[in-house]
Parts: C-alpha cells; structure tokens; sequence
C-alpha cells in the first residue's frame, strides 16, 4: 500500500550535503501499525513527510494506494493529504481560535462539505475519540491528552486510510502517552486504519506490529 | 472551499488581536469617512446649485449679455444683473442694440426675445407708509406670468400688466421690507426716485444733491422672485424712458442703439435648437449662456473639487492598506505553524490564499461600515449645523444633504477592495509556505 523504492531526500547547506533520507526502500501493507524509531536527527520526521505527500523527494519514488506522489500537482497532493492521510503533531496544533469541534471540521472545510455535514462528521469522530462531551471547548480549555485526542479526531474526520503521527505522546505524560497509544491501537484494530507513529519511547514502540529502526537516513532493522 | 464557510473563522482570528485589528480597520475608517463626507457634500451642494439654477430658467432659454460679462464664475451675478451693470459702463464692447434684438428675433427657432434692463434708484415709496426705502434695486421687462422667473404671484393680477406704463409689480422682499400683506399693497401708488446722471456720474451714486427724477406707478401685482434679489419691475418701455429722461440730450433711438439693453433672454422652440441659436449668437460677439452651458459648467466645477477632495480620501486609504499589509504579514509570521497545520490536512495554496484574503477584506469592511455610517451622520450634521447656523442669520435653511444608497453601498465595496488589493500580496507570501518549514517554525 506504502512504498518506497531507493527514495533520497538531500539537504544542502553550503558546501555540505546531508542526505536525510538516504536511498530507502521500504514497504507498508494496509492495515499495518508500525513505529518508526531512532536518534534524533536520523530521518525520522523527514520519512513521515514523504510518506504524507507533505514533502518531495530529491530522488526516487513514493507510491501510495498505487499513485505515484511525485506525479501529483501540488493541488492534487493537498486533496491527497486530505482524503487519505490523517496528521497528529507532537504539539497538537489544534487553532486556539475554534472549538474542538471546529478544528475536526476544518479539513472538511478545505474538502467542499456543507456546514451541517461537517458538524455530524465532527461530533463522529470526536465520538470515536471519547470526546463528543468536550465539542464546544477551546483548545485552552482541554488537558494536553484531550487535546492530541480532539487532534486525532481531526487526522479521523475524513475517513483516511492512513494516520501518520509524528511523537504523538511527547508532550505527553507516561499514563496519558498510553491511553493515546491504546487509541491508535484501537482504531488500527476495529477500522482497519494504517497507522504509523515516530517515536522516540520503546513502551510507545511495543504497542506497534512492526518496528523500524532508522539512523542517518537509512533502515537499521524492521 | 466558499467564502462563507471561512468567514466567521477569519472573523475570529481578526479578533485575536483586537487593538491591531482595530488600528489598522480604523485608518480605512478614516479614508471612507472622508471619501463619502466630501462626495456627499459634493453632491448635495451640486445638487442645489443645479436645482436653484435650472429651477429660475427656462430650458429652451439663452441669456444674452456683452461679450465677457457672464464668462468664467461671474454667472452668478446675472441673475442680480450686477454682472450686466459693468457691461453697462463699457464702450469697446457691442452693445445689445434694438438692432441686435430685431436681428436675433428673426433666426431660425427663436420664439421670442425679451430685452431685459435693471436700475438702481434712489429710493422708493408706498403710498400711506412714511418710509422712503433705499438699497432696492428693480428690473424693466416684460414678462409673462407663466415665465420661470417668476415663481409665484401672491397678490393682484399679472395679465397684461406690462401694457400699462404706469403699472408696477413687486417683489416679496419689497413687501416684507415694509412689513405690509402683499394683499394690502395692491392698487397703492409707488413713487421712485431717480438720480439724474451728472457728466461723467456715476448712475446709481446716491448723490443727494443732483437733480431727480420721480415716477408713481400704480402696484398691480405681489410676485415672489426666490432668492432673486429684485425689489420691483417696471414695464420695459417705463424703463427705457427712465433711462433716457436721466441721460441729456438723449433720444430713446439714440439710447437703444448707443447703449443698449444689459441682457436678453432669447428663448426658442425646443430643447434640441438652443445650442445652434446659441452658437450663432456668440458669433455675433456676445455672451450667450444656456441652461446646458450653466449645468456643464456647475458640473465641471464640481468634479473637479470632488476629484481634489476625494484625492485626500484616496490617499488617507493608501495608507491604510499600507496598514492592512503590515498587518497581515505580521499575522502570518504569528501563524507561520498553523498554516503548516492547514496544509497538512489538507488546504491547497489557493485555499491559504483565500483565507488571508478574506481577512485583509474583512479589514476592509469594518473600517468601511464604520466609515460610511459616520460619514452619513456627519453629512446630517453638517446640514444641520448648517442650517442652524442659516436661521441665526435671517437666511432660509438649504438642502444640501445627499447621500445616496450607492454611495453607501459603493463606499463599502471599495473598502472591501482595498482590503483585497492589500490582502493579496499577503496572502500569496503564506500560500507559497513550504508546510516542512512551515511546521517546524516555532
Ligand atoms: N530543512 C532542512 N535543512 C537542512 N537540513 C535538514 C532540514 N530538515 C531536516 N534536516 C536534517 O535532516 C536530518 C533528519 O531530520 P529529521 O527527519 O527531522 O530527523 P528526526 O525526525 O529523526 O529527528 C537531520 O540531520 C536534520 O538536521
Ligand atoms: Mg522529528
């Protein structure tokens, strides 16, 4: 479902190159739940972009459900994002300005829906996140976990086939962490979603199918 | 994605940081405000000027006078003939002869020409009052009850009162100088007195000493003139024989060619020949002025003052959206992560875009309603300061207040298109954001 064949992702500054990615090739089936882990620095965040169509490799291919990403227009790549991948930040990135229901709905919003559709699907998902008693709450006014679950329901809101989340737990502490962990788990198991976490925590780690160890831009082990 | 939905969101995010968002809504505030203060005064006082003129003139009517005495602002002083007297005193001049009346009377399209004299007497007096008043002044025509000039007749009868030299009629202002009804004036005498012109004298010098002459006229009718400052009127032929009898060794044949008559109004048949009539009569080297020229002329003058206040509005919205630009670009530095975010789920370049543009609009739009609405109520109260102030000194209030719906409407979408035009450059800076750095931007 996710693939990536001798995929490169260089960054110059001045004279030197940094490959990020360097030459990676790999494979994510659907329905998989699969951590990535590794040093700082190693790549980590920079696979995730690529996987989530946010960022273009410098060489190599990326295919997702059978598209090729590179062959998508920018505009084509952000309906992309939209309709298939789900995003959860390390800092939740909700909008202070919008309610939780709201920062659900905002990606339905960029995908054309009616206000009276976007409300129903953002009371659903944040139903699936345990969350539907907290719609009208700000961002403020939510604990960091409610908060990454409201994020979570927003990366859910338009029914993606894949959420990407990049150190999901940590802002989070060790008891939170693992009712987050416990959540991914749980919608990777009853919906069938791929999902794919970085994380830096080996109990966060251990929740996952699959392990893949990264160091300076390459695959240790998975 | 539609305007709609983002709307209330950029509503909001507007509100974030209310003393910016306010400042920099408020110098568009000032630009509209000014704008639409300056249009509507502009309008209305163009308004009144138009309806004042066109309101005392016929539309198929061409006021004749010597050459140079109507051109440039002076028009104004025509319809006290002021402008006429100076025409009066001046000898390279053409002189609008009886010859000249007689010529004219025979173009093409000319209905009728109605010379026209104007003098300034001593003074006058009404029969049964001990009051000589003095500082009136009194035309000399023969004019018809229908004509424009004439806005009413308040007392007696005008119909054919101009075929009796010992007629009279009177204005409102004569009436009320003495305080009388207009009804209790009908058939009294009325005695002018009239200087008689030393060599070289001036004509309307109030030279006690000299020799007079005094005419009593029997008062046939009260007419009101508006804001005409005409005291009398004598039938033309009276007139004339005033003028003469003041001058020596003067016949009325020598006076009419020599002298003349101060202006004419020449009127034709429709609107579509007074143009041609016009023209032709300027050839013949005097002033001719139609409705048409005097409605051209207000309105050249006032787009020209609008044009130089509106500049001061246009540049006070300058400003403004140089304001509405610092403003943005401050707010995407602030929200450099969030654009990252709405990418990331999803929001194309262009939807970036047109959030950003909604909120420079926005912008625009608050300082745009606050603008025209207190534009509106300033207009009003200037009006109405206006005519305070009009009452206080005797005169009789104005209109001058104008301000149509589309000046409201108009002034509002312009605000709107300032924000955007200002919004635009903006917003295409946050749209073209990589979301990677984007993100990572703390
Ligand atoms: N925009 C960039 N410019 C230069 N180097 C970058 C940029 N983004 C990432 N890198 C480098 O790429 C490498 C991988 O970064 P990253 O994927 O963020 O690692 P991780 O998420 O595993 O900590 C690091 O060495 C980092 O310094
Ligand atoms: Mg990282």
């Amino acid at each position: 479902m996710i693939k990536l064949e001798n995929v490169f992702k260089t960054y110059t500054l001045g004279k030197n190159t940094i490959n990020a990615i360097d030459n990676l090739s790999m494979e994510i089936k659907k329905g998989e739940f699969v951590a990535i882990v590794g040093p700082s620095g190693s790549g980590k965040s920079t696979l995730l972009h690529l996987i989530g169509g946010l960022d273009h490799p410098s060489k190599g291919n990326v295919s997702l459900l059978n598209i090729t990403l590179a062959k998508l227009k920018d505009s084509k790549l952000a309906e992309y994002r939209n309709k298939h991948i789900g995003f959860v930040f390390q800092n939740f990135n909700l909008q202070p300005i919008l309610t939780a229901a709201e920062n659900v709905a905002l990606p339905l919003v960029f995908a054309n829906f009616g206000s009276k559709t976007r409300k129903q699907k953002a009371l659903q998902a944040l139903k699936k996140v345990g969350l539907d008693d907290r719609a009208d709450h700000k961002p403020a006014e939510l604990s960091g976990g409610e908060s990454q679950r409201v994020a979570i329901a927003r990366a859910l809101v338009n029914d993606p086939q894949i959420l990407i989340a990049d150190e999901p737990t940590g802002n989070l502490d060790s008891k939170t962490g693992d009712k987050i962990m416990n959540l991914f788990k749980k919608l990777n198991r009853e919906q069938n979603i791929t999902v794919i976490i970085v994380t830096h925590n080996m109990e966060d780690a251990a929740f996952a199918d699959r392990q893949i160890k990264m160091r300076d831009g390459v695959i240790l082990k998975s | 994605m539609k305007v709609i939905d983002i709307l209330p969101i950029a509503y909001r995010n507007l509100t974030r940081r209310k003393t910016r968002t306010f400042l920099t809504s408020f110098a568009v505030f000032i630009g509209i405000f000014l704008l639409t203060v300056m249009i509507s005064l502009g309008l209305g006082v163009r308004t009144w000027l138009l309806n004042m003129i066109t309101g005392q003139m016929e539309y198929t009517r061409i006021t004749v006078a010597q050459e140079g005495t109507m051109s440039g602002g002076t028009f104004s002083s025509m319809g006290t003939g002021q402008g006429s007297l100076v025409g009066e005193e001046e000898l390279n001049k053409k002189v609008i002869s009886q010859t000249v009346v007689d010529e004219i009377s025979k173009f093409d399209h000319v209905t009728q020409v109605q010379p026209m004299t104007m003098s300034i007497p001593k003074s006058a007096k009404l029969e049964g009052q001990e009051k000589e008043i003095t500082n009136i002044m009194g035309f000399g025509f023969d004019v018809l009850e229908s004509d424009t000039y004439i806005k009413g007749v308040l007392a007696g009868s005008m119909h054919n009162w101009y075929q009796n030299k010992n007629n009279v009629l009177v204005s409102q202002h004569f009436t009320d100088t003495y305080q009388v009804n207009p009804q209790d004036v009908i058939g009294k005498k009325l005695n002018i007195r009239f200087a008689k012109e030393g060599s070289g004298g001036m004509m309307f010098m109030n030279n006690s000493g000299g020799e007079e002459i005094v005419i009593e006229q029997i008062i046939v009718a009260v007419i009101d003139v508006g804001e005409d400052q005409l005291n009398y009127a004598l039938p033309l032929e009276k007139e004339i024989e005033v003028k003469v009898s003041k001058k020596e060794n003067t016949t009325k044949e020598d006076y009419l060619e020599n002298t003349g008559y101060p202006f004419l109004y020449v009127n034709t048949d429709d609107l579509s020949n007074t143009k041609e009539v016009a023209k032709k009569i300027k050839e013949m080297d005097f002033d001719a002025i139609t409705v048409e020229d005097l409605i051209g002329m207000i309105n050249t003058i006032f787009i020209v003052i609008q044009a130089v206040l509106a500049i001061f509005g246009l540049i006070a919205l300058f400003v403004a959206s140089i304001g509405i630009i610092n403003t943005m670009i401050m707010s995407i530095y602030e929200r450099t992560k969030e654009i990252g975010v709405m990418k990331a789920i999803g929001a194309t370049n262009a939807n970036i875009r047109m959030i950003f543009i909604t909120e420079a609009g926005l912008i625009g739009f608050l300082g745009g309603v606050a603008g025209a609405f207190f534009g509106y109520f300033s207009a009003y109260g200037l009006q109405v300061f206006l005519n305070i102030y009009l009452k206080n000194i005797g005169e009789s209030s104005q209109n001058f207040f104008t301000f149509p719906w589309e000046l409201a409407v108009g002034s509002i979408f312009f605000a709107v298109l300032i924000g955007i035009l200002a919004g635009l450059y903006p917003a295409s800076r946050a749209s073209k954001l990589d979301p990677i750095e984007a993100l990572r931007y703390e």
